[in-house]
């Protein structure tokens, strides 16, 4: 009972502070150049909290573009064991979610959430940045839903 | 239990730690006023900090759990002390501590250190580069720093005490255009050492990810982070101390005066930080072995003869 602010405390903290690890598993490099657009002065998803990370060890949600290949599924799976909990996936672009264009290729093995759980999709070809930034803001919500604070 | 007062609250932890997180915080949001962008609260970093605090900790195969948690610890235990060693205002008059300099510069080199071996020991690529570049770069402007405190002990009387009261307290006109020559060396020194633009080499994102730190996650990062908070706000008292009128003033107004130019000095680094690109390491190295050490090296001399004759 007397954890309990605090519990809100931190879980408050866990949704205004969300560091985002982006893996490309076989985009065209569209949906990319739309999250990268996100950071820019236009749409300063950094204005939330939000903050593109170099390691996945550092990261809050994955973000991830284009469908699963056959050479992308090892990495991804790395990745996303890497991260601590608690952890969001958002995938973003059609092609992540079906396949899109390049569904039923010779390399492509499926959609993300075929291999790893995935919280939130955003649609487009490519994505749009504002529904990425809406799509990563809903993705926080699950963090402190899905995990008990003081895990480790 | 006063002791304790003095560690935990003021100026020890909490003080730092305050100080330390509305700098980088009003750092960030002059990044972001200067991109045009609306950036994120003053308070991000402390939201960052706790949410590092109750995530958890994917440390990389082979290594012990305690020693991956001690090795950020250990310098926050060391930056804490650090505040114990400086005359800050209400602080100084019933204090028995010496303030001494000399023991501030080593105190504030513990967390590159950790750093570094924190970046051999997770074993990860990309941080024994980033550790590698951080040591290299350590002696250049530790060079640089010691030229600088040098200097500034020559000031005030006795002159080489590296006692930073006594710094502070210099105020004669020589004093005052000693000083102001430092400014720019000790701007130079400090830079780095905070890892900021043009001389974040050691985390040189697009190349190395986060460097020394890739492997950090969860408790470990937020100590890492805390003591990052705290050498911002030991460097910008520092600053307060040696250029501004701190002690020669009244406590209250002194303290004010303190966090002034601490939010000064962050100011102007986080200005630097915007308008420039990172330097290489070669250039880096070029220019303080070649340009920034020798001419502090010039000013340490002239300062010498000045105050001897």
């Amino acid at each position: 009972m007397l954890l309990d602010p605090i519990k809100q405390f931190f879980r408050y903290s866990q949704k205004r502070s969300l560091w985002v690890f982006h893996v490309n598993t076989g985009s065209c490099n569209g949906c990319d150049i739309e999250i990268l657009a996100l950071f820019s002065s236009k749409y300063d998803a950094e204005r939330f909290g939000i903050k593109l990370v170099g390691s996945p060890k550092h990261a809050d949600i994955l973000l991830v573009t284009g469908p699963v290949t056959s050479k992308s599924r090892d990495p991804l799976l790395r990745v996303y064991d890497m991260m601590p909990k608690p952890k969001a996936v958002v995938s973003v672009g059609v092609c992540s979610l079906s396949g899109g264009v390049f569904a039923k290729s010779y390399n492509v093995l499926g959609p993300v959430d075929n291999f790893i759980p995935v919280h939130v999709y955003v649609g487009g070809c490519s994505a749009h940045p504002n529904m990425i930034l809406e799509g990563i803001l809903r993705a926080a919500q699950f963090l402190s839903e899905e995990e008990e604070l003081w895990s480790f | 239990m006063e002791f304790l007062k003095e560690l935990f609250l003021y100026p020890g932890l909490f003080f730092g730690f305050i100080l330390g997180g509305l700098l980088e915080g009003v750092k960030r949001k002059l990044k972001a006023k200067m991109q045009l962008r609306i950036g994120p609260p003053i308070t991000q970093p402390f939201y960052d900090l706790n949410k590092l605090m109750v995530k958890t900790i994917t440390k990389p195969y082979g290594v012990a759990p305690s020693v991956y948690l001690l090795i950020p610890f250990i310098p926050t235990i060391a930056l804490i002390f650090c505040f114990l060693l400086m005359p800050y205002p209400f602080y100084q008059e019933k204090t028995a501590f010496s303030f001494d300099l000399i023991l501030v510069f080593y105190l504030t080199e513990i967390p590159l250190l950790a750093q570094i071996i924190f970046g051999y020991f997770t074993k990860s690529p990309y941080g024994m580069v980033g550790a590698a570049r951080a040591g290299q770069m350590f002696f250049y402007y530790n060079a640089l720093f010691i030229m600088v405190i040098t200097t500034l002990s020559l000031l005030g009387d006795p002159p080489y005490s590296f006692c930073i009261k006594t710094i502070a307290e210099a105020w004669s006109p020589l004093d005052i255009v000693i000083k102001l020559l430092t400014l720019p060396f000790f701007v130079f020194a400090v830079l780095p050492k905070l890892k900021l633009n043009p001389f974040s080499i050691p985390d040189a994102e697009a190349e190395i990810l986060e460097g020394p730190l890739t492997e950090a996650s969860g408790l470990a990062l937020a100590f890492f982070k805390l003591n990052y908070l705290l050498e911002l706000a030991i460097f910008g008292s520092l600053f307060s101390f040696f250029y501004l009128p701190v002690l020669k003033i009244s406590p209250q107004i002194g303290l004010i005066l303190l966090l002034l130019g601490a939010f000064s000095l962050t100011f102007a680094f986080g200005f630097v930080e915007n308008l420039t690109a990172r330097l290489r390491l070669s250039q880096f190295s070029s220019l303080y072995l070649n340009h920034l050490i020798p001419l502090a090296t010039g000013l340490l001399v002239i300062t010498w003869i000045l105050k001897t004759w």
